[in-house]
């Protein structure tokens, strides 16, 4: 697989919010991109994801374009999303969250859902299978039965991520999940995101957390002012003398 | 299930009634609230779960009932295909008006469905040829299945009954189901449920066109029971009454609609004396529950439950 | 069409516009402070006209103090709606608040056909007198009072928004109800205001047009409607759009009965409201984003 963001260049009224970005990776692996807040990174994820249509350039997923399609165009391309503030469905329980994601395998419609007819049945089964293991390996499993809104911050942040690997995507755009965790929910985070390139599924992150991706991401891309300034290995980039300056340099000082 | 033992029990209520009913005038008001609650339960569907307010549910309802006057009386088609036109063409136009008119939200949602309310109310009023005015059209003949015609009260009181129960019993299954789900995230975010590939804009229009049917067949029951359509049926009062009921009773839940559903039937009955001072009623107790439970009867209901709960919990 | 047709179609979509405007500045005045749009606005405009007929014709009051009571007193019921209703929601969304004023509006209405029957009430115009004649068509005395202090009451109102502190510190309430807290604006003593204001300008479209139209207790809906198109076409938020607004619905109304049967009329009005969403969802002179205002219960 691999991801190709080309020449990406959004406007929003007189300001570019992404300008002549590229940059490609292949995966399974753990990518990252960095950048102070406003740096045009969620615009970025927004683009990839078909939310928002480019000015310029274009995205190519295994060498087809995916930007200025429709999300859930995008979403059937096997790429799936959490969002900075978790978007999820209050009043309904964690594991029906985490079926949403599922949404796409199950088949039928709305008279052979209801009815149970046809393949419906068996598919809603399946995917019922396949979202315990996902609520199993995101620790969601003894919280299944609670409504979703009365969970706090870093359950919610896990069960975005339940969701969006319910609906099997290749790809997984995870914008700012380590933010609001404490230190401990943060490790055990980084270390599930981990295992997921073992099991095919490459990792796009998004993170004003330096320190948490840096131990993750095997390549990182950094904005600033919504343009690329740098990419490498957190090596490099560490050692970019306009990451430096621009974003790490503020920190260090 | 726990709920599926209420409906059992309700059903069972249902079918012992007519043992203590005496008289057809309770009969009708059952019907009638069977009626209201095939409508409330379309307008649940679309408001209290997909999100997407209508105060134009009257149209389509006005549609349905038509459908079935007209291709009985002037047609002379038997009244089986009269009802199955008035589910089937109120969806297929609610699709079809749904597809663009569903990309607005919030207030422009409900005054745009306000506005088709009013226009199809203006076309009963003036395609006299058809509707026959305000005059409307009388000698609709009743629901026949097989030998079975359902003009008597006690008939009706049944068959009402039972498309009433399945109605609320698929309504119940749908929002468990996958399609049930989708709706209920596309209520709360349309980001979101977009992202795991669900097309929002489709969706929509067919929760309408859902919704629109369901009304479409209500009109239908009412028409082929009544015997008589006229416009003032279906005004858009009709429409703001169903959606105030629906919020007493509860928007997010579709025991809440019917609970509105009945509210909605049995209260002018209640307030007989005061004969139109129902409104005062209805719209009374939409400003006072709002005003303490944004989830209307059905939150109160929750809040009981979850108190017990926790009391239970405590002493335990 | 003669040109003193198109005179004529003028001076009546002119007359019904300023109407509509009025109806949608007192949308807008609430929901600038509250991002709350009003379902009972048109039983405000109503209320007027009736307790005006009233009060001139069974309590036999001059025009002027008649009309200054209904004024106040369709205020004092504004204000009435936010201390008893309004201001007591804590939990729940704007929707929740638009579903109470849907509820007012129907108890409104209700209390009125209870109150003086569902005949029309009426009193006589402003100034007697036959009617001017320019050019062949006919302006009412009646229309030049409407299309006066219509435009009268909306500079007053451009000018309250841009100028003044109590103006401006509205405008923050519905942008940032928190921020404006945290600026030191008490949000409740506004938000109250805002009610009032939109109660008394609802007051007086009703007491400027019942010489003209009559006033019966169900009309307020589809004036609040109408209202609603006008700030719709206009987009939402600013005061000049709802002039702009309801002076294009006033004549597109005046137009459509020119060429259709008078029956259509609404329908023709409310067919350009769905159309012109379609194209612009944001109003046809764009206005502040609607997104906020999306979100079911």
């Amino acid at each position: 697989m691999k991801i190709e963001i080309d020449d990406i260049g959004v406007r929003f009224g007189g300001l570019w919010a992404n300008r002549n970005v590229s940059f490609s990776f292949e995966g399974p692996s753990i990518t990252a991109v960095i950048g102070p807040n406003g740096a045009g990174k969620s615009t970025l994820f927004n683009v990839m994801t078909g939310f928002i249509k480019p000015a310029t350039g274009e995205i190519r997923l295994r060498g087809e374009r995916i930007s200025g399609q429709a999300p859930e165009k995008v979403a059937a391309r096997r790429i799936g999303r959490t969002f900075q503030i978790p978007e999820i469905c209050h009043e309904m329980s964690v594991r029906d969250n985490v079926l949403v994601g599922a949404h796409r395998h199950i088949r039928g419609n709305l008279f052979s859902q209801v009815l149970n007819i046809g393949a419906s049945g068996a598919a809603e089964r399946e995917a019922g299978d396949r979202v315990d293991v996902i609520l199993k390996d995101t620790r969601l499993y003894d919280l299944r039965d609670r409504p979703a809104g009365t969970l706090p911050l870093g359950r919610v942040r896990l069960l975005e991520i339940a969701r969006a690997l319910a609906s099997e995507p290749e790809l997984l755009l995870l914008d700012e999940a380590a933010s609001g965790l404490n230190s401990q929910e943060s490790a055990e985070l980084a270390a599930f995101i981990r295992t997921l390139p073992s099991r095919g599924i490459s990792v796009l992150l998004i993170e004003h957390n330096v320190g948490f991706v840096m131990e993750l991401a095997s390549t990182v891309a950094v904005l600033d002012h919504g343009q690329l300034i740098a990419v490498g290995t957190p090596e490099e980039v560490r050692n970019n003398e306009a990451v430096i300056t621009a974003y790490l340099g503020k920190r260090k000082s | 299930m726990r709920q599926i033992h209420v409906l059992l029990a309700l059903i069972l209520a249902w079918l012992l009634a007519p043992l203590l009913i005496e008289t057809g005038g309770t009969f009708n008001l059952f019907i009638f609230a069977f009626i209201n609650l095939i409508l409330v339960l379309g307008l649940s569907l679309l408001f209290g779960y997909a999100g997407q307010i209508s105060l134009g549910q009257a149209g389509f309802y006005g549609i349905g009932a038509y459908m079935a006057a007209v291709l009985t009386v002037r047609t002379g088609l038997p009244p089986v295909l009269g009802l199955v036109a008035a589910i089937i063409v109120p969806a297929a136009l609610g699709y079809i008006i749904g597809r663009p008119v569903l990309r607005l939200r919030g207030y422009y949602l409900a005054m745009v469905t306000a506005a088709l309310g009013l226009i199809l109310h203006t076309i009963f009023v003036e395609w006299v040829d058809v509707t026959g005015g305000y005059s409307g059209i009388t000698g609709i003949p009743a629901l026949t299945i097989g030998t079975l015609t359902a003009r008597s009260p006690v008939t009706m009181y049944y068959l009402s009954g039972a498309v009433g129960f399945t109605v609320m019993l698929l309504a119940l299954r749908l929002v468990d189901t996958a399609y049930g789900r989708a709706m209920r995230t596309m209520r709360e975010s349309e980001m979101a449920a977009r992202s795991c590939g669900i097309p929002t804009a489709r969706l929509k229009a067919e929760v309408f066109a859902l919704s629109a049917g369901l009304s479409g067949l209500a009109g239908a029951l009412y028409a082929q029971y009544v015997g008589f359509v006229s416009p003032e049926s279906f005004t858009i009062d009709t429409s703001i009454n169903l959606l105030l009921a629906l919020a007493v009773g509860g928007v997010g839940s579709l025991w809440g609609a019917a609970f509105g559903a009945f509210l909605l039937t049995f209260l002018p009955e209640w307030v007989h004396e005061l004969q139109n001072a129902y409104g005062l009623v209805l719209g009374a107790m939409v400003v006072v529950m709002l005003t303490l439970e944004p989830r209307g009867l059905w939150g109160i209901v929750l809040r009981l439950r979850d108190a017990f709960a926790r009391r239970q919990a405590t002493t335990a | 069409m003669t040109s003193a047709e198109i005179l004529q179609l003028l001076i009546t979509g002119l007359t019904v516009g300023s109407i509509y405007a009025l109806v949608g500045l007192g949308f807008n005045l609430i929901f600038n402070a509250t991002d709350v749009i009003n379902f009972a606005q048109g039983e405000f405009v109503v209320l007027g006209g009736i307790l005006t007929a009233i009060a001139v014709g069974t309590a036999g009051l001059p025009l002027w103090l008649a009309v200054i009571v209904a004024i106040v007193l369709v205020g004092a019921l504004g204000a009435l709606i936010d201390f008893a209703a309004i201001s007591r929601v804590r939990r729940g969304s704007v929707m929740t608040l638009a579903m109470i004023t849907l509820g007012l509006a129907v108890i409104v209405k209700t209390s009125l056909l209870l109150w003086v029957g569902p005949d029309p009430l009426y009193f006589d115009p402003f100034t007697p007198g036959p009617p001017i004649r320019i050019f062949g068509a006919v302006l009412q005395l009646q229309a030049i009072w409407v299309i006066g202090i219509g435009v009268l009451v909306m500079v007053a109102l451009k000018f309250f928004f841009s100028h003044s502190r109590v103006g401006r510190e509205m405008l923050a309430c519905a942008i940032d109800r928190e921020a404006a807290q945290l600026m030191g604006i008490n949000v409740g003593a506004t938000v109250r205001l805002s009610f009032i204001l939109s109660g008394a300008l609802g007051g007086l479209a009703g007491v400027l047009i019942t010489p003209l139209t009559n006033a019966t207790y169900d009309q307020g809906f589809t004036l609040a409607l109408k209202g609603f198109a006008a700030c719709a076409l206009g987009g939402f938020g600013r005061a000049s759009s709802a002039i702009v607004g309801g002076f294009a619905l006033g004549l597109i109304e005046a137009a459509s009965v020119a060429v259709l049967p008078s029956g259509l009329k609404d329908s023709v009005a409310l067919s350009v409201l769905i159309l012109a969403l379609m194209i612009r969802p944001s109003g046809l002179l764009g206005g502040r984003e609607e997104r906020r205002h999306t979100q079911a219960m």
